[in-house]
């Protein structure tokens, strides 16, 4: 947040987010898919890909949220920062 | 169905499976195996050791993470600083694995360290320095010779001044002779003190002997040395005495010690240089004159004269000889321990004039000191010897006067025939004979003592005269020894005087025996001549009575004849008792006279004594009365010499001061015209000046105006030359803004122009035109590419088919406006837009550019609303710029001189 973001790049970085939120809910899916196949599915393929198939659409579903709306507003977490800490 | 068995194929159609035929096969795929296979491996992976081998793999890939991310850190510091802002704790690892282990922290031990080495080089350096002069009471000689010799170079230095100036003796004896603490000196004192006290005469308490024992009681563990140091000093001194006295026979019953001294001599002969050249003078002096005086005197001479003679010379010579080699030794102690404490105190540096003076001053104070020992250590030791020999003389003469009574008073008992008493004749004379040869012996001895007496008196009698023509003023205890001196020849003489009658009486005793015997023997001779046999005190028989009438005849006849006789004897006698009695008168006489001369000898002998006596305390008061005067008078001319030196000081300064003043007003009063003078001058150029300077003021003013406002438009066309990339090259005006604020003054014109000036251009700055147009390049991408979006936004797909037209859309390069041809809002799109803006760019047209951009919709114009917000910024910077420039310009023209 130390600099401000330039209006050019800020599909840029909405672009950024997405792909990266996307990739984290295909693997969290793929992830899951896994555990799934081994514990309850004796080690089909099917959850898997499930999985990772439900990760991708979430992350679509999110991007195309984001840019569908970009008025709205994306908050962070801001660390309470005493005094005298870096 | 991935469970399948394996089964064998008829034919045979990949790799793996039977033999290697020639056609290209590809490696069997059991896909359905591979699965199991996988899975069995997974399972077999996780079962058998398997999570072993992923901890081991984990921790190596960790391990060479870590590894290499520290190599590289070793090599980047900058990767290191990046490390260390980023990772908890990699400061520290780093500094650890990387710094050559954890550094110390600094106690301060080093700075000790240092310091202790340098105080114990220090304390090195003092022991060797101080070594030879501290005491160390150690057993080895050398350092008892050091000690000893700088105890002499200390009691010397402490005896001369204090014999200096003629104090009262007691502070001198209790100066010198006061025990120190060393302990070596305390050895070393009572010779000192001996010594001293014989320099000052004033006689010890107890008489010393010559070798100075050093006291056992005090020391016994260092009186072996000391005494040794003692022996051998006297052996030193012993054999000097050898060789000066060598027409006389060493007396070989002199002394134990003096043997053991030889022996000692003998013995150590190296070591006698050293002692002697340092010993004390007053000590050696002393020493040497003790043992040269308890040699016994030659048994030769024996009469008076000679005796007079020897002893005279012999003290003399002896005297001269041994204030020779005092002075010798009183030199070179002298010499020795000056030099000395020079030599261990300034080594380098060559003894100085005043000190020599100094030191041939002490030279001389220890010669007198020499002198006066010697003479006085003399004068007592015979004063000693004579005492003892003239009492033993007295009581050896009383004796033999005493053996003659006897013997004369054996004599006449004796001779008396009618009490014969209890013993028979013969008896008697035996007795007589004894009293006869003890009186012999008594004479004898009488003799010889008084002899020797004699000779000793006149020895201390030459002695003393000598002393006393030495000495610069009579001393006190020389005329005491004088008085002895007297006292003691006077008993000596009366004495002899006894001696002498009682041997007169003993003659005339005699005298009167031989008579009586001679009586006898005749009347013997003429009764034999008479009666021939008849024998005297031989009453043999009856003698016939013819005999006895002859006998008795002749009785009577020689009765008669002895009657006459008697009657002319008594005449004779009475002639001869009157001539007796005047020859008696006169000797008496001659005795009373002799008494009375002894009598007045002795007398003038007292008043002479008494008489120095007197004048020697006359000198002292004289002279000490005369020293208060001098110093009263020296007082009074110090005072006086104050006096007229403080009047002369203050007429000095008075009339300096005068002196001064008037210097003073003549200089002022010549600075003060002066001074009008430059001051008039330095008001007209003042005037004139002042003048010129409102002009040039007013011109300079100009001129800072302007090249403000020339740097304030020069910057925004340029911004920040120094930056890396066009985005940091925005430089805050407000310096620049400023600076043209204070030059522009007062002028509400400028005022206003610069408050035009946007704020975020004050503070943010602005983009030259150049980064303006390198951003927009990228603005246009964008642009294009979500050219069909809107401002509500749009679905994934939308930007997707957006991005596809963009792609296929070709820029055909950069559309020029044609001139003069007016342009339809509604026919412009995104993409003509950007070209138009992007020409008008190239051309260095940024308003126009901006106003092309403005009219952009949609989400191309969210995209660029920055790029035109800077670019507005920039313009309006410009201008205000420009229009600030001109009017500085303006304004400067008119005051450009």
């Amino acid at each position: 947040m130390a600099a401000e973001v330039r209006s050019e790049d800020e599909l840029g970085k909405k672009w950024d987010r997405c792909l990266a939120d996307t990739i984290v809910k295909m693997g969290g899916g793929l992830a899951v898919g896994v555990v799934f196949s081994v514990f309850l599915f004796k080690r089909r393929p099917w959850p898997v890909a499930f999985g990772t198939g439900v990760g991708l659409g979430m992350g679509y579903s999110n991007c195309q949220h984001d840019f569908r709306n970009p008025n709205l507003l994306h908050g962070t977490f801001v660390k309470k920062i005493e005094k005298g800490e870096k | 169905m991935w469970r399948a068995s394996r089964r064998v194929p008829s034919r045979i159609k990949c790799l793996g499976q039977g033999r290697p035929t020639s056609r290209a096969q590809q490696p069997c795929r059991n896909y359905a195996e591979e699965g199991a296979d996988k899975s069995a491996k997974a399972a077999q992976a996780s079962s058998s050791g398997g999570v072993g081998r992923t901890i081991l793999t984990a921790t190596l890939a960790v391990g060479a993470g870590v590894g290499g991310l520290t190599v590289y850190a070793k090599t980047s510091p900058e990767f290191r600083k990046t490390l260390e802002g980023n990772i908890p704790y990699a400061r520290e690892y780093l500094g650890a694995v990387l710094d050559r282990g954890p550094k110390m922290p600094d106690l301060g031990l080093g700075g000790v360290v240092d310091k202790a080495k340098d105080m114990v080089g220090m304390g090195k350096k003092k022991e060797e320095q101080l070594g030879s002069f501290l005491p160390k009471l150690s057993k080895s000689k050398a350092d008892e010779e050091e000690k000893q010799r700088k105890a002499a170079a200390d009691t010397a230095a402490q005896a001369v001044p204090a014999a200096a100036d003629h104090r009262p003796l007691p502070v001198e004896e209790s100066e010198v002779a006061t025990p120190t603490d060393d302990k070596p000196r305390e050895i070393l004192a009572e010779p000192i003190a001996f010594g001293v006290s014989a320099i000052m005469g004033r006689p010890q308490s107890t008489p010393k002997k010559p070798v100075p024992e050093p006291p056992p009681a005090q020391l016994p563990d260092e009186k072996p040395p000391a005494a040794e140091k003692m022996e051998q000093s006297t052996a030193e001194a012993v054999a000097f005495a050898v060789s000066v006295g060598t027409d006389e026979p060493m007396p070989v019953a002199a002394k134990e010690p003096s043997a053991a001294h030889k022996e000692s001599a003998t013995k150590r002969p190296a070591k006698e240089k050293k002692p002697v050249g340092v010993e004390k003078p007053e000590e050696t002096a002393a020493a040497a004159i003790a043992a040269s005086m308890d040699e016994p005197l030659p048994p030769e001479s024996k009469s008076e004269p000679k005796a007079k003679k020897k002893a005279e010379d012999k003290p003399a010579t002896k005297k001269k000889a041994l204030k020779e080699k005092a002075e010798d030794t009183a030199a070179a102690a002298v010499a020795a321990a000056l030099d000395q404490p020079f030599a261990t105190e300034a080594r380098e540096t060559p003894m100085r004039t005043p000190e020599e003076v100094q030191a041939k001053l002490l030279e001389k104070e220890i010669d007198d000191l020499a002198d006066r020992a010697a003479t006085l250590a003399i004068i007592q030791h015979e004063l000693q010897d004579l005492k003892r020999t003239a009492t033993s003389a007295i009581h050896a003469q009383e004796e033999a006067a005493h053996a003659t009574k006897m013997h004369s008073e054996q004599i006449k008992h004796a001779m008396d025939e009618d009490t014969s008493g209890p013993l028979g004749k013969e008896e008697q004379w035996q007795a007589v004979t004894g009293a006869k040869e003890a009186q012999v012996d008594a004479l004898k001895q009488a003799e010889a003592t008084a002899a020797a007496a004699r000779e000793n008196l006149e020895k201390v009698r030459a002695v003393i005269k000598q002393g006393k023509s030495s000495l610069s003023e009579p001393d006190q205890e020389i005329l005491s020894a004088e008085e002895e001196l007297g006292k003691l020849a006077y008993e000596l003489e009366t004495a002899v005087g006894k001696v002498s009658k009682a041997q007169a009486d003993a003659q005339v005793m005699q005298e009167y025996q031989a008579l009586v015997e001679q009586g006898r023997k005749q009347f013997k001779k003429e009764l034999e001549s008479i009666m021939p046999d008849v024998k005297l005190g031989g009453w043999r028989g009856k003698l016939s009575e013819d005999e006895l009438n002859s006998l008795i005849a002749h009785a009577h006849r020689r009765i008669e004849q002895l009657q006459s006789q008697l009657a002319e004897q008594q005449l004779l006698e009475k002639s001869r008792m009157d001539d007796a009695l005047a020859r008696q008168r006169t000797e008496d006489e001659k005795e009373t006279l002799a008494l009375l001369s002894r009598e007045l000898e002795r007398q003038k002998r007292e008043l002479a004594l008494a008489q120095d006596l007197r004048i020697a305390q006359a000198r002292d008061q004289y002279e000490a009365e005369m020293r208060t005067q001098l110093r009263r008078q020296a007082g009074a001319h110090s005072e006086h010499l104050q006096d007229v030196l403080r009047v002369q000081e203050q007429e000095l300064s008075s009339k300096h001061q005068a002196e001064m003043h008037d210097a003073l007003m003549d200089e002022r009063d010549r600075y003060q015209v002066k001074l009008n003078e430059a001051m008039a001058r330095l008001r007209g150029v003042e005037a004139a000046i002042e003048g010129r300077a409102d002009i040039e003021r007013e011109a300079r003013k100009a001129q800072e105006l302007l090249i403000a406002c020339e740097t304030l438009k020069r910057l925004i066309n340029t911004g920040n030359e120094e930056a890396a990339s066009w985005e940091e090259r925005r430089i805050p005006l407000s310096r620049e803004v400023n600076t043209v604020k204070e030059a522009a003054g007062d002028s509400k014109f400028f005022q206003t122009l610069l408050g035009s000036v946007p704020q975020q251009a004050m503070e943010a700055g602005v983009f030259p035109e150049d980064s303006l147009r390198q951003r927009f390049l990228r603005v246009k991408r964008v642009c294009r590419r979500v050219a069909m979006i809107d401002e509500t936004g749009g679905t994934l797909f939308q930007f997707f088919v957006s991005y596809l037209q963009s792609l296929l859309l070709v820029d055909a390069g950069r559309r020029s406006l044609p001139p003069g041809k007016e342009v339809d809002p509604k026919k412009l799109d995104t993409f003509t837009l950007l070209s138009y803006a992007e020409h008008s760019l190239e051309n260095g047209d940024l308003e126009q550019a901006a106003r092309f951009m403005n009219q952009l919709k949609g989400e191309p114009r969210k995209v660029a609303s920055d790029w035109l917000e800077e670019a507005r910024l920039t313009l309006e910077a410009r201008q205000a710029a420009q229009a600030l420039a001109a009017a500085a310009a303006a304004v400067g023209l008119g005051n450009l001189v």
